[in-house]
């Protein structure tokens, strides 16, 4: 059993640590606890005094109202978006690190370097030149513009790839070579399958970074059409708008966080590698 | 994304096989090839050079000129620097943002070393307790902040709570002097889940036999922790250190911007969210640039400040 976090030889612990850590995590969750408790409570509950913690009696109405509100076209924009960007991110990845990996790329050395210059600059400096260009290209207002800026964010990715790519022996990809196998068969057919590690690490984190993204959506295209959730979710913040309760504003998020939260749980492992590095399992 | 990945390592290279692509001369080779190559980098290196290079590089050329984007763009040269030294809200916002890394920062980059600790234990269903405490880092800004409306709100769980110690709470996000406090209390919370597993993981790498000869000398939980502990994930507290701190400088541009824009009366305003608010309300595209270079150079000067100050101590 691989746990990516687990000592070797420790003893068990105490009973009392056992109950702090329990208590911890539970507090660390309340906020969640109460979003999800919350959802489900009717406008009364919600604003009784004392607090309510649980619901007297459950409203699952607060979902079809908040989907209501939220439009599955926003769902729909938000799938679209991510995906976009995970797909596409991969692909120019994958095949610039390949490509500077085992091909004789012109100029590589000069495009490493360069590579490296945007981690110097911060991203509040470059949000604003990077609205310029994109309304220059006439992009603004249109799925184009909310995708390609942030897929095109490609310096980490391809630096990781490229790592990966270069760390793959060479006599794997000569006997393809020799078997008459050209460039683009080698890396889908070779190079990929060899690095779906590697590739669910990244996705997961660019998945998670692409959904959870509210600044950009929201200042290329946040109409009806082309909105993202967290476009949509964000107003209910501070007024509740046209719904019936707050608790509507609680049953969008549960929906708006729902699927990351599944991912997460399921690739909690990718997650974890991807951020601290694969050095534990 | 922060800078401690490695990628896994793969099988070792067969004997006798050629040298591995690393030392492959790039340059050379058969023009084929090169063409091939160049064509699978070409539209990243397109992509990246418009949407990633150019702004980079535009930035500081933005904030010499006074342009709408309406009207052509007019040239000022340091005119935009000149406002920004004239200018109360830039100093008031930069003082917002000290407030927020001096409030924000040691308490997030303690309580997370604490929790990492804790959670380096083999308990009963540990993996479930990680997982519940790691589980937060999936909430963007705006499910954050809509929950942290909720809790926050009069009578609210916030309030609860410190009722239930026996203190009378504030009016949190309408009160000048409470709101940037509750919007901290909100970024400790969601940075925790990050921080918290690098720290884990720094933990991990700690070699058993120190904390046991730490235990044979009698030394207590508390003791190793401070003596032992706390020194061996220096540089996982470094990185933690300067994550928090970069986060906690521009207030998350997204939490404070969907939850309280700078109100009331700009308590809440970073340099950042400042930048941004000239830039997109008011449409000022040179002026907010200039803003944000200023906070670029400040960063840069604590940084700098910083490694000074550890290069005296030595």
């Amino acid at each position: 059993m691989t746990s990516t976090f687990t000592r070797p030889g420790a003893a068990r612990a105490r009973p009392v640590r056992q109950l702090v850590i329990v208590i911890v995590a539970v507090v660390m969750s309340i906020p969640f606890l109460y979003m999800i408790s919350a959802s489900l409570m009717s406008a009364e509950d919600l604003a009784a005094s004392p607090l309510r913690w649980i619901p007297s009696s459950l409203r699952p109405d607060n979902y079809s109202e908040a989907w209501t509100y939220l439009s599955t076209r926003t769902v729909l924009n938000t799938v679209f978006f991510a995906v976009a960007i995970v797909v596409g991110q991969l692909a120019l990845t994958l095949t610039a690190g390949f490509a500077m990996a085992h091909l004789p790329v012109p100029g590589s050395r000069i495009m490493l370097a360069v590579l490296l210059v945007p981690n110097l600059v911060p991203a509040e400096l470059t949000l604003i030149p990077v609205f310029v260009v994109t309304y220059k290209l006439g992009l603004l207002g249109s799925y184009a513009g909310m995708i390609l800026p942030i897929m095109c964010q490609t310096a980490f990715g391809t630096l990781l790839f490229r790592q990966f790519f270069s760390e793959l022996p060479a006599g794997l990809i000569d006997a393809a070579k020799i078997d008459g196998a050209g460039w683009t068969r080698i890396l889908l057919a070779i190079a990929v399958p060899l690095a779906k590690p590697a590739i669910a690490t990244y996705a997961s984190i660019t998945f998670l970074g692409a959904w959870n993204q509210y600044i950009w959506p929201q200042l290329v295209a946040n109409d009806e059409a082309h909105r993202v959730l967290n476009v949509a979710l964000a107003p209910l913040a501070v007024s509740k708008f046209s719904l019936s309760s707050p608790a509507v504003g609680m049953a969008a998020s549960v929906i708006s966080i729902l699927p990351v939260a599944i991912v997460f749980v399921l690739a909690q492992r990718w997650f974890v590698k991807g951020i601290v590095g694969s050095g534990i399992d | 994304m922060t800078s401690a990945t490695t990628t896994t390592t793969t099988p070792a290279v067969p004997a006798g096989s050629p040298t591995t692509a690393r030392q492959r001369a790039p340059g050379r080779g058969h023009p084929r090839d090169r063409l091939t190559g160049f064509a699978m980098v070409l539209p990243n290196l397109i992509g990246f050079g418009i949407f990633v290079l150019i702004p980079a590089i535009a930035g500081v050329a933005l904030s010499l000129l006074d342009w709408d984007l309406v009207d052509a763009p007019v040239w000022v040269a340091l005119d935009n620097y000149q406002r920004l030294v004239e200018d109360p809200q830039v100093w008031k916002s930069l003082l917002v943002s000290v407030e927020f890394v001096a409030f924000g920062v040691i308490p997030a980059v303690l309580i997370s070393f604490l929790l990492a600790n804790l959670l380096d234990s083999r308990v009963r269903l540990i993996r479930l307790w990680r997982s519940l405490v790691f589980l937060p880092m999936v909430a963007s800004a705006a499910v954050v902040a809509v929950i942290a409306g909720q809790l926050f709100r009069r009578g609210g769980v916030a309030d609860s709570i410190l009722a239930w110690v026996g203190i009378d709470s504030p009016d949190w996000f309408n009160s000048s002097g409470w709101a940037p406090i509750a919007l901290i209390v909100i970024l400790v919370w969601s940075s925790l889940p990050l921080t918290t597993m690098i720290y884990l993981a720094a933990l991990q790498r700690v070699p058993d036999d120190l904390f046991a000869a730490a235990a044979i000398d009698g030394a207590g939980a508390a003791r190793t922790m401070w003596s032992i502990t706390w020194p061996a994930v220096r540089a996982a507290t470094l990185l933690v250190g300067f994550l928090q701190f970069l986060g906690f400088i521009s207030g998350s541009l997204a939490l404070s911007r969907i939850l309280t824009n700078g109100n009331p009366l700009g308590s809440t305003r970073t340099l950042a969210l400042y930048s941004y608010q000239v830039a997109f309300d008011r449409g000022d595209m040179g002026y907010a640039s200039a803003i944000a270079v200023f906070q670029l150079l400040i960063v840069a000067a604590a940084v700098v400040l910083v490694r000074l100050g550890s290069r005296f101590r030595r």
